[in-house]
C-alpha cells in the first residue's frame, strides 16, 4: 500500500494545494504540519481589497484551508518529520509519534521572512513605530489597518544583496507593499510612501494595484539607510535617486518589507532527506522541473524552492502533485 | 478522434501540460496552429531563456509530450458540447475531449508608433531580435562595436516576460556580437527566476541601464541610426545618446479561439479554471510568466484538469421542473458557467431548460432569477433558506 | 431588534465567523449561509423583512473574487432593484444593504455590520447602539 500513500511536509498554501490535488487523484495523503493549525503564513494575512479586489490571493489560502478540512487528507498538526528510509515507492517516514509507509514525499516547508532585526540602522526592535510587513498583515487581519497618518514602506529588506548571500529578488514584497499601502490609504486615509530600489509591478494580477498605486501612493526610488526616533515618530534618512540628494523625512509608522529567506529548518531537513540546497539556500529544484528535488521520490512545492507568492505557490504545489502521481503510477506498474 | 484532454497550443506551457497529462496516463491531443511545436521556444529559443537553455528545454518538452497526438497545422476551430464531451473542430479534424486546456499564449506585435517612430530596417521588436540571433543566416556581424539599445515599458508596460527577454537578448548581443548594449525602461524587473543574477551579469558585461523617471525616452531617426534623449532624473537634463539599432518592446494580445468562455474578467478565485467548467487556462494566456513559470503552470493545469475528469460524475446541484419552465432563457443567459440550455424532455413531452450537471457548479444564480420558480438547487433549496430564517440563522 | 445577514459561504460566512471569534460581530445580526450571494433572490430578502427582521444585509465576495464569476454582481443588481421597489412602496430602503467581503477581511465586514446595526437601530428607535 506504500505506493498509494504520500506524505506532504508543511501545511502552507503549497502543501495544502499539493495534498488536495493528490487526494483528488485518489492518493492517501498525510499532511504533516509543525504548527497547531494548518494554513501556513497566508491564512493569517489580510484581504487587501480597496474599492476593488487587488488580486492578492489571500482568499485562496482560506479556500484551501476549508477544502482541506472537508477532504480525506489525514492531518497531523504539531508534528515534524524525524527520519526517512527506503526508496521511491516504498519509504518509511518517521514523524512525531508515528511511522508511515509512503511512496513519495512532498516538501513544502515554506520560507522565513528576512530577520528585520538584522538591520539595526532601520530601527526594528529599537523603535516601536518600526514594524515588519508580516506584523502589519496580522494586525490588518485581526483589527483592520492601524491609525497612522504618514506611513513608509521600506523595500528590499533582506533581498537583492549578494553580500548577505541573498542576491535575488524576493518577488512578493513590492506586490504586498503596494497592496497593503493602498489598503491603508483606502481604509485609514493614510499618506503612504514606498521607498524602493526597482519597483516590481509586473503581472496581470498586479494590474489594478499598479494603476491605483501610481495614483494613490508616493513612490520614491531610494531605500532609507537609517531610522531615528523623534518626538513625532520616526525620521528616515534616504537618498532620493531620481530627484537627487540625501533627505530626511518623518513618519508615524515605518513598515519593513522583509524578503523571503529559506525556512529555518531547510538545511537540517536537506541533511535528513539527503537532498541538495542551491546557492541561495533554498532546496534545489531539477532544471526545468523545479518541483523535483535532487533525490527521486522527494518533491518540492512552493517557497521552500524559491520565493513564490500565494498563487504561484499553489500552482507549484499542484505541479508537484502531478509529478508524484505520475511517478507513483509508474512505480506501481513496474 | 476521441481524447480525454485537448490542449490548445504547443508552446512551453502547452507542451509542459501535455507531457504531464501523458505521464498521468491521459489520452491527449495537442492542437497547434503553426507547422511545428515549441511556440516561442522554437521560433526564438533565446527569447524566454539563454538560447542554449531554451533549446534544451524544448527538446525535453518535445520528447516528454511525444506520446500525445500532436496536431500541428491545426488551429482550434469551433467548440460545442460540454464537460466530459466537448466537440472541437481543428482544421480538417474533429475531436471529442473530456476537458480542454487553453495554452495558446499571446501574439506579439511590433508597434513603432507607440515610440513615435516609423517602421524601419534598424528598428526591431524583441522577438525579431531573438529570431535573428537564432538564425545562422542572419548577418549580424556588422553590429560588432555598434550600439544596440532596448526600449521597454512603452508598448507593453510592466511586462515581466519582455523585460526578461530584453535581459537574455542584451547579454547575447553583448557576448555574441560584441556590440555595446543600452537598456531604457521605467522600472527594472528582476522578480523572475534567476533574473537578478542575469541583471548582474549584464551589468558586469557593461550593459548600461537607464531608468526613466516616468517620462519615456524620445527617439529620432538619423542617417543610419537613432538619437535618444532619456530623462533618468526627475526634471533633470536629458541624457543624449546615438544608437545604431533600436529593439522595441511589443504589444501582446491573447490568442483566444472564438469560443464562449463565459463572462470574461480577471478573477482571483478561478486559478487555472475558466468560467466554463472543463475548460482550463494556462501559461502566458493566464499570467505574465517567465519560462520557469510557464513550465510549472502547464503541469499545474494538468493536475487540475486530471482532478476535474475524475470528478465528472459529481452530484446533481440544480434541477429544472420541466413542465413549469417558461423557456424564457433567463437562466441560459445568466448562468456564468454556461451549464443551461433548452433541451427536449421526453417524459414531459416538451422542451425546457436543462442543467448540464457536469458544468453546473451550484451557485444558484439561475434559481433566484427563474421567474417561473422552476429551478431547485438541491444543495441549498429554498426550504433550507427559510428554515434558517425562521430559526434565527446560524450560530456557528 | 434583530437583523439578518445573508452570507456567501466562500467569503462572508468565514469572515463573519472570524469577526465573531474576535468579538467584533454585532449580536443582533444573525447569519443565513448560502453557496453564493447570487443564490439570494428578492423574495428571500422580503421574506426576512416580513418575518420581523429590522434590516437585511446581503454579503458577497469582492468584485473579481467570486468563485462563481459574477454571482456577487447579480446579487448587487437584485439588492439595488429591491431598494428601489421598497422606496416606491414606502418602506425605508436603508433596511436592505449589500456589502462585499473577503474571508480574510473580518474587521472590514464587522465594521460594515456594526454600522448597519447602529443605523437601523437609530432609524427604528431601537434599543440603541451596540457597537
Amino acid at each position: 500500500m506504500a505506493a498509494r500513500g504520500v506524505l506532504v511536509l508543511g501545511g502552507g498554501v503549497a502543501g495544502m494545494a499539493a495534498a488536495l490535488s493528490l487526494a483528488a487523484m485518489d492518493f492517501e495523503v498525510t499532511l504533516v504540519e509543525k504548527a497547531a493549525v494548518p494554513g501556513g503564513r497566508a491564512v493569517g494575512y489580510a484581504c487587501k481589497a480597496t474599492d476593488r479586489c487587488l488580486h492578492c490571493g489571500v482568499c485562496l489560502a482560506s479556500d484551501l484551508a476549508e477544502e482541506l478540512a472537508a477532504s480525506p487528507v489525514v492531518l497531523r498538526t504539531g508534528t515534524r518529520l524525524e527520519g526517512l528510509e527506503g526508496r521511491p515507492g516504498d519509504f518509511r517516514a518517521t514523524v512525531t509519534g508515528a511511522e508511515l509507509a509512503v511512496g513519495a514525499l512532498v516538501v513544502a516547508t515554506g520560507l522565513a521572512p528576512a530577520p528585520a532585526a538584522g538591520w539595526p540602522d532601520l530601527g526594528y526592535g529599537r523603535l516601536d513605530a518600526v514594524i515588519t510587513a508580516s506584523e502589519l498583515e496580522e494586525r490588518c487581519r485581526r483589527q483592520g489597518p492601524p491609525a497612522a497618518r504618514r506611513v513608509a514602506f521600506v523595500q528590499c529588506v533582506g533581498s537583492r544583496n549578494p553580500a548577505w548571500g541573498k542576491g535575488y529578488c524576493s518577488e512578493v514584497c513590492c506586490p504586498y507593499a503596494l497592496r497593503l499601502g493602498l489598503g491603508l490609504v483606502a481604509e485609514a486615509a493614510a499618506e503612504v510612501t514606498v521607498f524602493f530600489n526597482d519597483l516590481q509591478t509586473a503581472g496581470k494580477s498586479m494590474a489594478t494595484a499598479r494603476e491605483q498605486a501610481r495614483k494613490g501612493l508616493r513612490l520614491v526610488q531610494g531605500v532609507p539607510s537609517r531610522a531615528a526616533g523623534v518626538a513625532a515618530g520616526v525620521e528616515l534618512q534616504f537618498e532620493d535617486v531620481r530627484a537627487g540628494g540625501v533627505r530626511r523625512e518623518g513618519f508615524d509608522l515605518v513598515v519593513l518589507s522583509t524578503g523571503i529567506w529559506p525556512g529555518p529548518d531547510t538545511a537540517a531537513l536537506a541533511r535528513l532527506l539527503g537532498i541538495n540546497t542551491g546557492p541561495t539556500g533554498f532546496f534545489a529544484g531539477h532544471p526545468g522541473q523545479s518541483w523535483r528535488s535532487s533525490r527521486p521520490g522527494i518533491y518540492l512545492a512552493g517557497s521552500c524552492q524559491k520565493p513564490r507568492g500565494i498563487a504561484d505557490s499553489i500552482a507549484h504545489g499542484r505541479a508537484a502533485a502531478a509529478q508524484v502521481a505520475a511517478d507513483l503510477e509508474e512505480v506501481r506498474s513496474a | 478522434m476521441k481524447v480525454e484532454v485537448a490542449v490548445v497550443g504547443a508552446g512551453p506551457s502547452g507542451l509542459s501540460c501535455a507531457a504531464a497529462l501523458v505521464r498521468l496516463g491521459r489520452k491527449v491531443a495537442v492542437l497547434e496552429a503553426a507547422e511545428a511545436t515549441g511556440g516561442t521556444l522554437r521560433a526564438a529559443p533565446g527569447y524566454l531563456a539563454p538560447a542554449a537553455e531554451g533549446r534544451t528545454r524544448l527538446q525535453t518538452l518535445q520528447a516528454a509530450a511525444g506520446p500525445a497526438a500532436l496536431l500541428t497545422g491545426h488551429p482550434a476551430g469551433s467548440l460545442s458540447g460540454g464537460p466530459g464531451a466537448f466537440r472541437l473542430e481543428a482544421g480538417n479534424r474533429r475531436l471529442t475531449a473530456g476537458a480542454v486546456v487553453l495554452a495558446s499564449g499571446v501574439r506579439r506585435r511590433l508597434s513603432p508608433a507607440d515610440h513615435g517612430l516609423e517602421p524601419a530596417y534598424n528598428l526591431l521588436g524583441l522577438s525579431d531580435m531573438a529570431r535573428l540571433l537564432a538564425d545562422p543566416q542572419a548577418s549580424l556581424g556588422r553590429l560588432r562595436g555598434r550600439r544596440v539599445a532596448f526600449f521597454l515599458d512603452v508598448s507593453a508596460p510592466d511586462s515581466l516576460r519582455q523585460q526578461a527577454a530584453a535581459m537574455h537578448l542584451g547579454i547575447a548581443v553583448r557576448r555574441q556580437l560584441a556590440a555595446e548594449v543600452l537598456w531604457f525602461g521605467r522600472d527594472l524587473k528582476v522578480a523572475g527566476d534567476g533574473l537578478e543574477a542575469r541583471y548582474r551579469e549584464a551589468r558586469d558585461l557593461g550593459v548600461t541601464f537607464f531608468r526613466d523617471a516616468g517620462r519615456p525616452p524620445m527617439l529620432t531617426a538619423t542617417a543610419g541610426g537613432y538619437r535618444v534623449w532619456a530623462w533618468p532624473e526627475e526634471g533633470g537634463e536629458p541624457v543624449e545618446v546615438a544608437i545604431d539599432l533600436a529593439v522595441l518592446d511589443e504589444r501582446e494580445e491573447p490568442c483566444l479561439p472564438q469560443w464562449d468562455l463565459g463572462p470574461r474578467r480577471e478573477n482571483s478565485r478561478l486559478g487555472h479554471r475558466s468560467p466554463r467548467p472543463g475548460i482550463f487556462v494556462t501559461g502566458s494566456l493566464r499570467a505574465d510568466l517567465d519560462l520557469e513559470g510557464c513550465l510549472v503552470d502547464g503541469v499545474a493545469a494538468a493536475a487540475v484538469a486530471d482532478a476535474f475528469l475524475r470528478g465528472l460524475d459529481g452530484l446533481v446541484r440544480a434541477e429544472v421542473d420541466a413542465p413549469r419552465c417558461a423557456r424564457c432563457l433567463t437562466c441560459v443567459r445568466l448562468c456564468p458557467h454556461r451549464a443551461m440550455a433548452i433541451a427536449w424532455y421526453r417524459e414531459a413531452d416538451r422542451a425546457a431548460a436543462k442543467v448540464d450537471k457536469a458544468a453546473c457548479r451550484g451557485c444558484g444564480v439561475c434559481v433566484a432569477a427563474c421567474p417561473a420558480l422552476a429551478i431547485t438547487l438541491t444543495t441549498c433549496p429554498d426550504e433550507d433558506i427559510y428554515r434558517q430564517l425562521e430559526s434565527g440563522g446560524r450560530t456557528t | 431588534m434583530k437583523l439578518l445577514a445573508f452570507v456567501c459561504e466562500r467569503s462572508a460566512l468565514r469572515a463573519a465567523r472570524e469577526a465573531r471569534e474576535l468579538g467584533a460581530w454585532p449580536e443582533e445580526l444573525e447569519l443565513v449561509a448560502v453557496p453564493c450571494s447570487g443564490r439570494i433572490d428578492v423574495l428571500h430578502i422580503t421574506g426576512a423583512l416580513t418575518r420581523g427582521y429590522a434590516g437585511v444585509l446581503v454579503v458577497g465576495c469582492h468584485e473579481e473574487a467570486c468563485e462563481f464569476v459574477q454571482g456577487n454582481l447579480v446579487a448587487r443588481r437584485r439588492v439595488e432593484y429591491l431598494r428601489r421597489l421598497l422606496e416606491q412602496a414606502g418602506v425605508d430602503p436603508g433596511r436592505v444593504r449589500m456589502e462585499l467581503a473577503s474571508p480574510a477581511g473580518a474587521p472590514r465586514l464587522a465594521r460594515a455590520a456594526r454600522e448597519l446595526v447602529a443605523e437601523i437601530s437609530c432609524r427604528t428607535g431601537g434599543k440603541g447602539e451596540e457597537a
